[in-house]
């Protein structure tokens, strides 16, 4: 057998749509291999072909030499692969040992699960792996980490020989990433395949063996990762040189006013626990504070708070000299606020109506769109082609509602509508995520002109690159606080690498 | 004295139809698939347990007529909710409406605007315990009703360790609270969900035959007035919670066993105080719904919740 | 403008292959118990459309239904569920019964207005208890609601039996309206009065309100998900007591003006069976909470249940056919919004690949 995993002429595709044309992939045991591309490309639709949560509409998989056609998951997992999935497929109010047993339960007198047995099972092989997790533990309270691990352990319990994760570090900190890498490489010691999709390509350098690069559905590159480097991958994917080309290059004195400030802010989820604790930050006319951190560490409470969709505890926030602490999000509109939400689909569109009723959504109540309570729709078409023309907008039917966009096209809306209303200050939160290119591109750019403006944004982001890139000041969060403030010019990526992680360094780099 | 030991007996009598629809429904509620078919398909239990005695004396046969039957109306909720997707509420809907107009049809087949089962007395179903029955008091509440009661009671336990201790109970809460996960370890989602239904199904059938045949031996059209949809309160209010879930079925038989027992007290009024336990459960899932709401931070509104 | 046109199209073309599919189910009922099925449909849609006096009664029933619908409309488009039209209703109807009995000195005009503000105010309060239940406690609307109307319906039947009780009547009612109060009618044999141009009015009103003003900009933004509507500002809260309120006022209006053109007396049966309220549910669903197809929806609906009176006296077939089929209706209409967006559904995710 050459071949642990090959894929000939893969093809996927969802009515007209072509997401996976004719890959070709080529997997040997024992290796770790990386899958490229930027989103959109494909990726994820291939890894759910080779688990078994879609059938391809052409071609082959085979795996150890032999042709297999899986139907579900099920199938995958006899044919020996796991999966690691992006979003967690756990049930947090069931324990660990729950958890990995799911799928596979042992019983006694044919009905009853035998708990003994399940725990001792569990326990024996996070032992054999060096896993340090209580498998009696709701998974509800434990770490993004350590649920990652509860998920590898899922797979590994099945006593699966290839293993697939789907961009494993898009929630770690740097060091919980090289810790899982680390993981990683033992556990490919041990004998497994391992699979790794992801787009970040400074991990593809340090934690593969191979690579692949996928772009736009199809294979455009593969080959040994000892002989490529960062920049050649980046040109593979997106066809042209770097991946962020637009930069700050506009710094705004440390003297400008101050027009926003939050103090000792704080709130609690439904368990009581503080999720976002004592937040103290200023910004600065003209000034863009980036707001950095791995998700889950208070940042979307945060934004939350900041957006109206949250209520404070303690704690103040005032704009423009104007005290705001839990006003409703109209009024911090109309107080000259624009708001990014962080879940585009579940907050800034509406999928049941059209693109131009989607352009006025927050602003719907002002004239001139609104006049004695009744919408003018010729001024709404107006705004949406106005819109259209600015951003790049790429839309089918203009007259049909926004389930049939992109992500990138649907979140240049977001950006278009909110910046259409000239607020003195944007809170955009994760404005790029998930999107191709070409999108990310045209946002960032009308961000900075925004900035060029004398407007300020707070800008929230768990992609480090972007932060860095776009932001004059830097403030990291860390378990519902602020671990600290950083200039991105002055500071490294392991620096704030370590913030991300809680750790303080003085200014002989000892740790605190 | 006496009222006191009436009001009681009154309340277990009054349970036991609301708790088997709920212990059915839980399932369903903590699969995320929401069932208001309870009511309707009590009705239905209700109607096919007294025509199919009517016609056949027989309790076995009437046992399985309205299991099956009821499970019908289950499949079909199932179908049309499950593997179709359609909107469960309308859906179950639609269903309670079907109940009430196929036994309204037939009653008018049969000419009459109800069923009675001739030289029937309302101890037909008793079952005297030996023994518990001659304890003062104590014998007087707990002896002495039909066996589809004692099954109610009993099944509380039963459905606990079911849905705790069982894959199966398991399976149900995970297809609930995270479908993905479920289907990722090669959980059949859809036949857990039906199974979910079809529990509730056979919980209500149950229920509407301990409602009719049991304690009256006769049907009137609509005669579960509400119950299904008083179990559904009760499952809310219990989140889905076998054992807390009976327990707010249990204080809707109580308010309605005061009702009964002390409108002989009020004269016309008498009417008004039937009113008390539908208005004592609205009181009583504000008061759960707001405790459960009182440290949620987050503003806004979740569509049904 | 294509888009628009294509799903509308679409969506009534469904419509109309799920009744039809309803009533030839149907038909296989009616066949088994020995009838013939062409021959009940024709009964059952000849009196109802067909002639004259009969379509304008058609018009007639149709009118509170086409208030009980948008009620039910202008809530379920909002993800609102609110079951309580129907208690709505009965009490519009009640008071409005008994103000128009009790007031008979003043003169007509006067005493309609009073009787109908009268109704749709104590509509509004029914729905208004539900929605302060819902705000302030979360306390679900669709249950709420629900065990109200049974409540409800309890204190009304005391009140009618007792208090308010007409001892003159031969069944339990109350005390017949005075003349003043009562919608005259307008064509001679059939019953349409000019309450129905009031109906009529509030349609159109309603019609602005949901295509073309804000308030109808909200409602589809909640319809959505209320995540929506709250991240871009609108108070969901505040929102959900409008559209309450506003579904029982329709609701109480429903029942005030059915009491003063038709029925004349609160009696056990006011409302009829199943109830108007959810007449207006299953019209509501129709109609795809549409006021044009709420229109549509309700005079169908209403040429339905007449002719079930018909099959009733020229057949051997029970009415409750009738109620069989709309059950069937309503069963079907809950899948079809399926069919609609297969495919776009599938576009996004291959898009999010």
């Amino acid at each position: 057998m050459k071949y642990m995993i090959k894929t000939v002429d893969l093809t996927k595709k969802f009515g007209d749509f072509t997401a996976n044309d004719h890959i070709q992939l080529n997997v040997l045991p024992c290796e770790i291999k990386c899958i490229v591309g930027e989103n959109g490309a494909g990726k994820t639709t291939l890894m759910n072909m080779l688990y078994g949560m879609l059938e391809p509409t052409e071609g082959k998989i085979f795996i150890r030499d032999e042709e297999v056609r899986m139907k579900s998951p099920v199938d995958a997992i006899r044919n020996g692969i796991g999966m690691v999935h992006q979003h967690f497929m756990l049930v947090p109010s069931l324990t660990v040992f729950e958890n990995v047993m799911l799928g596979n339960e042992i019983e006694k007198y044919g009905v009853l699960i035998n708990k003994k047995s399940e725990v001792e099972k569990v326990s024996a092989l996070m032992q054999k792996y060096h896993f340090d997790l209580d498998p009696m533990e709701k998974v509800e309270n434990l770490s993004v980490g350590s649920r990652q691990r509860v998920e590898i352990l899922k797979m590994l319990y099945r006593d699966v020989s290839i293993l697939i994760l789907d961009e494993p570090t898009a929630v770690l900190t740097p060091q919980e990433t090289d810790e899982l890498i680390a993981d990683l490489k033992e556990l490919k010691n041990q004998g497994k395949t391992i699979i790794i999709i992801t787009h970040k390509l400074r991990e593809v350098m340090d934690a593969s063996d191979s690579v692949t690069v996928i772009k736009g559905g199809r294979t455009v590159g593969s080959m040994l990762t000892r002989d490529t480097n960062e920049r050649e991958l980046a040109q593979l994917m997106v066809g042209r040189d770097v991946v962020l080309t637009q930069q700050n290059n506009h710094y705004t004195p440390r003297n400008a006013e101050k027009i926003y400030e939050v103090r000792n802010l704080t709130t609690e989820n439904i368990f009581g626990k503080q999720v976002v604790h004592a937040v103290s930050f200023e910004v600065h006319k003209g000034e863009i504070l980036g707001i950095a951190g791995v998700e889950g560490n208070g940042q979307s409470e945060l934004v939350k708070l900041l957006s109206g969709l949250m209520k404070a505890t303690e704690g103040t926030v005032s704009f423009e000299g104007k005290d705001i602490t839990n006003m409703w999000p109209d009024k911090i509109r109309k107080a000259g606020i624009g708001i990014i939400p962080e879940d585009r689909y579940a907050q800034g569109l509406c999928r049941q109506m059209s693109l131009g009723d989607n352009c006025i959504a927050g602003y719907h109540d002002k004239p001139p769109v609104n006049k004695y309570n009744l919408l003018q729709r010729k001024k709404i078409n107006l705004k949406r082609d106005e819109m259209i023309h600015k951003y790049d907008i790429r839309v089918g039917d203009i007259n049909g509602n926004v389930a049939t966009l992109s992500g990138g096209n649907a979140q240049k809306i977001i950006v278009a509508r909110e910046l259409s209303e000239h607020p003195r200050l944007l809170i955009a939160c994760q404005p790029t995520r998930g999107i191709d290119i070409g999108s990310i591109e045209v946002i960032h750019k009308r961000l900075l002109e925004y900035k060029a403006g004398g407007n300020s944004i707070i800008l929230i982001s768990s992609e480090l690159t972007e932060i860095m890139s776009l932001s004059d000041r830097v403030i990291v969060m860390y378990k519902g606080q602020i671990s600290g403030e950083v200039e991105p010019q002055q500071t490294s990526m392991t620096e704030v690498g370590l913030l991300m992680a809680g750790i303080h360094t003085d200014m002989e780099g000892q740790k605190k | 004295m006496q009222l006191l030991i009436s009001i009681l007996y009154d309340c277990i009598y009054h349970s036991a139809p609301i708790i088997l629809c709920v212990l059915g429904g839980i399932f369903a509620y903590k699969a995320n698939v929401l069932n208001i078919a309870l009511e309707g398909m009590m009705l239905n239990g209700a109607f096919i347990s007294v025509l199919v005695y009517y016609y056949t004396q027989n309790m076995v046969i009437v046992l399985v007529l309205t299991i099956i039957t009821t499970v019908l109306y289950g499949l079909i909720f199932s179908y049309f909710g499950i593997t179709l997707r359609g909107n469960v509420i309308v859906i179950g809907l639609a269903l309670n409406m079907a109940a009430a107009a196929i036994a309204g049809f037939v009653l008018v087949l049969m000419h009459s605007s109800h069923i009675i089962i001739p030289d029937f007395s309302v101890n037909e179903f008793k079952v005297n315990i030996p023994l518990v029955g001659k304890i003062p008091v104590l014998g007087e509440i707990i002896s002495g009703h039909p066996p589809i009661t004692y099954i109610s009671f009993i099944l509380i336990f039963l459905i606990y360790i079911l849905m705790y201790k069982t894959k199966f109970g398991v399976y149900v809460r995970v297809v609930g609270e995270n479908e993905e996960a479920a289907r990722a370890v090669g959980i059949h989602t859809d036949f857990y969900k039906y199974g979910a239904v079809l529990i509730g199904s056979v919980g209500c059938g149950l229920a509407g035959m301990n409602l009719s045949l049991e304690r009256m031996g006769l049907f009137t059209n609509n005669m579960t007035a509400g119950r299904g949809f008083i179990a559904i309160a009760a499952i809310y209010c219990g989140q889905g919670d076998p054992v807390i879930s009976s327990f707010y079925a249990i204080l809707f038989g109580l308010a309605r066993s005061l009702s009964v027992n002390l409108s002989i007290y009020a004269g016309n009024a008498a009417r008004l105080f039937d009113c008390i336990p539908y208005i004592i459960m609205v009181g009583v899932l504000s008061f759960a719904s707001f405790m459960k709401h009182k440290s949620v931070r987050e503003r806004g509104f979740k569509v049904n919740e | 403008m294509n888009g628009k046109i294509e799903e509308t199209v679409k969506a009534v073309l469904n419509r109309i292959v799920l009744v039809l599919l309803a009533f030839i189910i149907g038909g296989i009922v009616i066949f088994f118990i020995g009838e013939n099925p062409l021959n009940v449909y024709y009964i059952l849609f000849k009196k109802s459309f067909f002639t004259t006096t009969g379509f304008l009664n058609t018009l007639h029933y149709a009118g509170p239904m086409i208030l009980t619908g948008l009620a039910i409309a202008i809530t379920f488009k909002a993800n609102i569920y609110n079951m309580g039209v129907e208690g709505s209703l009965l009490s519009g109807g009640f008071i409005a019964g008994i103000l128009g009995a009790q007031l008979s000195c003043l003169p007509s005009v006067p005493l309609k207005i009073i009787c109908l503000i009268a109704a749709a105010l104590l509509g509004m309060g029914y729905a208004w208890i539900a929605a302060v239940l819902k705000i302030k406690f979360r306390a679900n609307e669709m249950v709420v609601t629900l065990m109200l109307n049974y409540a409800l319906a309890k204190v009304l039947e005391y009140l009618t039996t007792s208090v308010f009780r007409d001892l003159n009547a031969g069944y339990v009612s109350t005390k017949i309206v005075s003349n003043q109060a009562v919608f005259l009618r307008i064509f001679g044999r059939s019953r349409l009065t000019v309450f129905f141009f009031v109906i009529l009015v509030i349609l159109g009103f309603f019609y602005i309100l949901m295509k073309k003003s804000k308030q109808g900009y909200v409602i589809t933004a909640m319809g959505n998900n209320f995540e929506f509507a709250e991240a871009t500002g609108m108070n969901v809260g505040k929102n959900i007591m409008i559209l309450m309120l506003l579904s029982g006022a329709l609701g109480g209006l429903a029942g005030g003006g059915w009491m003063l053109e038709d029925q004349y007396r609160y009696t056990l049966s006011f409302s009829g069976s199943p109830g108007l309220g959810w007449d207006g549910m299953l019209i509501a669903l129709l109609g795809g909470h549409d006021p044009v197809g709420i229109f549509i929806a309700a005079v169908f609906y209403a040429g339905l249940k007449t002719g079930a009176d018909s099959i009733n006296m020229y057949t051997n077939v029970p009415k409750e056919i009738v109620a069989l089929i709309q059950s069937m209706i309503v069963l079907f209409l809950a899948v079809q919004f399926f069919q609609k967006y297969k495919i776009p559904l599938f576009k996004k995710r291959a898009k999010e690949a």
